[in-house]
């Protein structure tokens, strides 16, 4: 039975980096490898060209990945990378900070308002009644004055 | 003055508008009713999108028209066009903040370029140096300029988003500003405190208390420790607001979890706290991450009522829990506990990729399918219950992306030709179930990337200038692609997604076929290179089918032909309008060269070897027949495959399907079809005689006796109900019943005959019961004379034979005189009877009846004279 992989090495395996790591992690985390390994070599003269077959690998997926184009050439080739990544099924409030002030901001704001207490919109976005942008017409409204 | 601002009023007054001369004072009273009826709270937001862009059409230099159109569009979370909306009125007003502050807030909802765009516009806002604001905007037009050509910056962006904004905040923009800090991932502490100080000036004049109580609250959000808050917040003050805080505060101060629940489902009883308040307060303190056992972490949770946060709440804990418990390795758990997320809200697709992964990680095979196939499902439900064919539309590309690649790459290495070589091509065309899961999952993943295309050129895969002729091939065939793909997914809401799409074609047609909705798209030029690299993707896949197929071929057995028939069917999907030029141009093909020419007679290769080997059960054969249907469907025109299906279905003892299909085929051969299709079709006729005569039992077709020739006419006669149009049947019933004799069956073979000409399935069928029936004719005609012979000769001399043996008995004169009597009555008879015979110039008779006319001449001459 045809079942997918998800235990295939990836650049990001290699970098043991996500695959919505930034650029900065990515470059990071290389250098740090990079680092590891030669003094790794210097420290374990038997295992050298093991060690640096390892960190040609690392440098491979560093260069690959640290170049916005190829990393997106990348990713594209090896979509199951992105995919297949366990989710958070965790609604907005609880997963994304960010959602989470929107959402509660608005629930906050709307819990005093239902209780008759005025709470001033942040912005336009909040605003309901919009009668101060409306402009006296003389064909609409009769003559003005 | 009181303004007019009742809907009906307003409805009233444009009617009465519209009828007048449309003077400027008409149309700007037109754009102010049309405006105040969109800002109408109680409105639909597609009417009032619809009013404000037709008062743009009467007033297009009034700000606040394009203001609150890029409001609304922000609103419904249409981000790119409310900033073009806001760009536009911010031309006309360029001082205004408050169309600064709402480009800000459309722009923080965007990319990350965009966001840092919008934080330098809020900056400035704060500043109080309204001078800043302009550098920011050149920048977001700067942004729209290189999103619109190559994507790339003339220069170096400008730093100034970067640097560190000055710790300020405006009184008009505090509450936003702090908003916004908030939500980042890394909030400056600064500016937050600015924007408080801000707040609690004015909450000090008793202008926003409730502003900065909420303000607070978002604080303890944010992570600050209650005793911060409690510093910062309002204090002494009697107002609902500052209420609010405190018991949000006395509730984050719980001491232990049992406390913190018996005090929060208090505050939802006496609704002092928002629900969402309460839930995240939780949350943040006992949900994953907060070192409570799982078991008490999930208990807790039983005091709550059943509110829909709070069954978010749940899922939430459970679904941190599974996730631990996955990268724990603690399977069957994480399992256990996204099932339980399932069960709270069966339709979340990330619960549904979590339980596909999981099936996949531990290669179950009972769960593997139904995971799968239920996260393939929701991706499409979603997308067809909220009748947006771009929800999830990333995330369906992704998926079948991924899964084609996995499905390729089980047999073949990852290099940088995109054909496989011929080692793995054979290997990956014997794995049957890896083949169909990358033709399927190419497919979709084809469908969602064309329909990810904002440019109608694009999405339909036409150039800008298509004829009208062009336009309705491409959609034509999309609609056939769309079909192909879909078919056979039982998925809930299939049938929805699918005229979904069949709606977003048509009004891509629409839209490429008016020139002014082709003049204004600005995505054609923008996805020009990723429309290249798609057509480019598509060219390979029909071009690597073409390899597999051959490659079946190659195996001549019948065996492939699903699975032929299958790629045959993804194959000759495939937009070759377009991709043809591109074959041409690329060298691949002549000018001349008709690839799906091409691509049918790799099928048609592959076809033949269908009863190669012969099949060793009637469901092999009946898997055949179905694989050659599918080849008829896909070139109707091409009588090859009917020819061979039909035998298939003769095969698979089927043979009135066989007959059928046969009929059907010949009956929609076109009139103009070619000399080479048109020499088929003898060979179809074959095939439905071969399936009529084997009805009649082999041992009757050849019958040596007339008992057996008249059980042949009873078989050939039933078979003949069950085959009228066989020719061959009925030439054949002809020349038994003709072997039987007589003047009746030679009619009816006449009859047979002459319906077989009417009913002739080809011309050469025509005339070979054209010219039976001449033949039989002629066999009638002398059946008919026979028959006379017969007639005058038989009685004569049967009545000479009872009078010889009279005569023989009875001897005497009377006897006598009767015998003679008989004798002369038959001599004439039989002298006329051969005179007959001699001008039909039958040989035989003629000869026969001389002999016997002798006879009875020797006999009468022979009979003694009258005693007188």
């Amino acid at each position: 039975m045809f079942m997918i992989d998800l235990g295939a090495e990836s650049f990001y395996t290699v970098l043991g980096v996500s695959p919505t790591a930034t650029a900065a992690e990515i470059r990071q985390a290389r250098d740090t490898l990079v680092r590891e390994l030669r003094e790794r070599q210097r420290r374990e003269p038997t295992r050298r060209a093991e060690l640096e077959a390892r960190q040609k690998t690392v440098n491979t997926a560093g260069e690959e990945l640290a170049r916005p184009a190829k990393r997106a050439q990348y990713d594209r080739d090896n979509a199951h990378l992105r995919f297949f990544t366990v989710r958070d099924a965790a609604a907005g409030i609880f997963a994304d900070r960010a959602d989470r002030v929107e959402v509660l901001y608005e629930a906050i704001s709307a819990h005093l308002r239902a209780r008759g207490v005025a709470v001033r919109p942040r912005s336009d976005l909040d605003r309901e009644e919009f009668f101060a942008d409306m402009t006296p017409n003389s064909v609409l409204d009769g003559p003005i004055g | 003055m009181s303004m007019v601002r009742a809907r009906d009023a307003l409805l009233d007054a444009l009617a009465a508008l519209r009828d007048q001369e449309p003077t400027p004072q008409v149309r700007l009273a037109i754009a102010e009713a049309e405006f105040r009826l969109a800002v109408d709270p109680d409105v639909d937001r597609d009417e009032a999108i619809a009013r404000l862009r037709a008062a743009i059409v009467q007033d297009p230099f009034l700000p606040k028209l394009n203001l609150h159109l890029g409001r609304l569009l922000h609103k419904a979370g249409k981000h790119r066009a409310a900033l073009a909306e806001y760009r536009q009125a911010l031309r006309m007003a360029p001082g205004s903040r408050r169309l600064h502050l709402l480009l800000a807030l459309a722009l923080l909802e965007l990319g990350k370029e965009e966001r840092d765009i919008g934080q330098s516009l809020l900056t400035a806002l704060n500043s109080g140096e309204p001078d800043k604001l302009p550098a920011a905007v050149a920048a977001f037009d700067e942004l729209v300029r290189r999103q619109g050509t190559d994507g790339k910056p003339d220069a170096k962006p400008a730093r100034e988003a970067k640097t560190r904004a000055a710790n300020r905040s405006a009184p008009d923009v505090w509450q936003v500003s702090l908003v916004e800090q908030l939500a980042r991932a890394k909030p400056q502490r600064g500016q937050i405190t600015a924007h408080l100080k801000a707040g609690e000036t004015r909450a000090r004049d008793g202008s926003a208390v409730a502003e900065f109580a909420v303000a607070c609250v978002m604080l303890l959000v944010a992570g600050d420790s209650p005793r911060d808050v409690r510093k910062l917040g309002p204090t002494g003050i009697d107002h609902p607001a500052v209420a609010l805080l405190e018991a949000a505060l006395e509730l984050a101060e719980a001491e232990t979890p049992e406390d913190f629940v018996k005090l929060a489902v208090a505050r939802l009883d006496s609704e002092a706290l928002p629900v969402e308040l309460v839930c995240w307060l939780h949350y943040s303190r006992y949900g994953p991450g907060s070192g409570l056992p799982p078991v008490d972490m999930v208990r807790l949770l039983d005091a709550y009522p059943d509110l829909d946060c709070v069954r978010e709440l749940r899922l939430s804990v459970l679904d941190g829990l599974a996730r631990a418990a996955w990268a724990d390795e603690r399977l069957a758990e994480a399992q256990l506990l996204w099932r339980e997320c399932a069960a709270l809200d069966a339709h979340r697709v990330p619960t549904a990729v979590n339980l596909a992964l999981l099936a996949a990680r531990t290669k179950s095979v009972d769960d593997y399918g139904p995971a799968w196939a239920r996260l393939t499902e929701l991706m499409y439900l979603h997308a067809a219950g909220t009748g947006e064919l771009a929800l999830l539309l990333d995330d369906r590309r992704t998926l079948h992306l991924a899964l084609s690649q996995q499905s390729r790459s089980r047999h073949c290495a990852p290099s940088s030709s995109p054909y496989p070589s011929d080692a793995e091509l054979a290997a990956w065309v014997a794995d049957v179930e890896t083949v169909e899961v990358w033709l399927r999952e190419w497919d979709l993943y084809y469908l969602n990337e064309r329909l990810s295309f904002r440019a109608p050129t694009h999405l339909l895969g036409v150039r800008p200038n298509a004829t009208a002729e062009e336009l309705d091939a491409a959609r034509e065939a999309f609609v056939k692609s769309v079909d192909s793909t879909l078919r056979g997914q039982d998925w809930s809401g299939v049938a929805v997604f699918r005229d979904l799409v069949v709606k977003r074609v048509n009004e891509a047609h629409a839209a490429v076929s008016d020139p002014v909705e082709q003049a204004r798209d600005v995505y054609h030029d923008l996805e020009k290179p990723r429309a290249a690299r798609l057509a480019d993707e598509a060219l390979r896949r029909g071009l690597l089918l073409r390899n597999m197929i051959r490659e079946l071929a190659d195996k001549k057995s019948g065996r492939h032909l699903a699975l032929g028939a299958e790629m045959a069917r993804r194959q000759l999907t495939l937009p070759w309008t377009v991709l043809t030029p591109i074959c041409v141009e690329r060298g691949l093909i002549s000018e001349d060269d008709d690839l799906v020419e091409i691509f049918e007679r790799d099928l048609i290769s592959l076809a033949v070897h269908w009863d190669e080997p012969e099949a060793s059960t009637r469901a092999e054969w009946d898997q055949r027949a179905a694989a050659l249907a599918e080849c008829v469907a896909l070139v109707p025109g091409r009588l090859e495959f009917a020819v061979l299906w039909c035998r298939t279905l003769v095969a698979a003892e089927r043979p009135d399907e066989g007959y059928a299909a046969a009929i059907a085929a010949l009956e929609q051969q076109a009139a103009d079809a070619d000399e080479e299709a048109r020499s088929l079709r003898p060979v179809l006729v074959g095939v439905v005689d071969e399936i009529a005569q084997t009805a009649v039992p082999e041992h009757l077709r050849s019958p040596s006796t007339p008992d057996a020739a008249r059980r042949t006419i009873a078989a050939a006669r039933s078979a003949l109900e069950r085959y009228p149009r066989s020719g061959a049947l009925r030439r054949g019933m002809a020349d038994v019943l003709l072997q039987l004799g007589g003047e009746a069956h030679a009619q009816e073979a006449i009859e047979l005959l002459s319906d077989a000409i009417d009913l002739a399935l080809d011309d050469e069928d025509r005339v070979k019961s054209e010219t039976k029936l001449a033949a039989t004719r002629g066999a009638a005609a002398e059946a008919a004379v026979r028959a006379k012979i017969e007639k005058l000769t038989e009685p004569a001399t049967a009545r000479v034979n009872e009078a010889i043996d009279e005569l023989r008995r009875d001897y005497g004169p009377k006897a006598l005189a009767a015998a003679r009597l008989a004798l002369r009555a038959a001599i004439t008879a039989v002298a006329e009877a051969m005179a007959m015979a001699e001008r039909a110039q039958f040989a035989d008779d003629v000869a026969r009846l001389g002999r016997q006319l002798e006879q009875l001449r020797t006999a009468e001459s022979e009979l003694p004279q009258d005693e007188e």
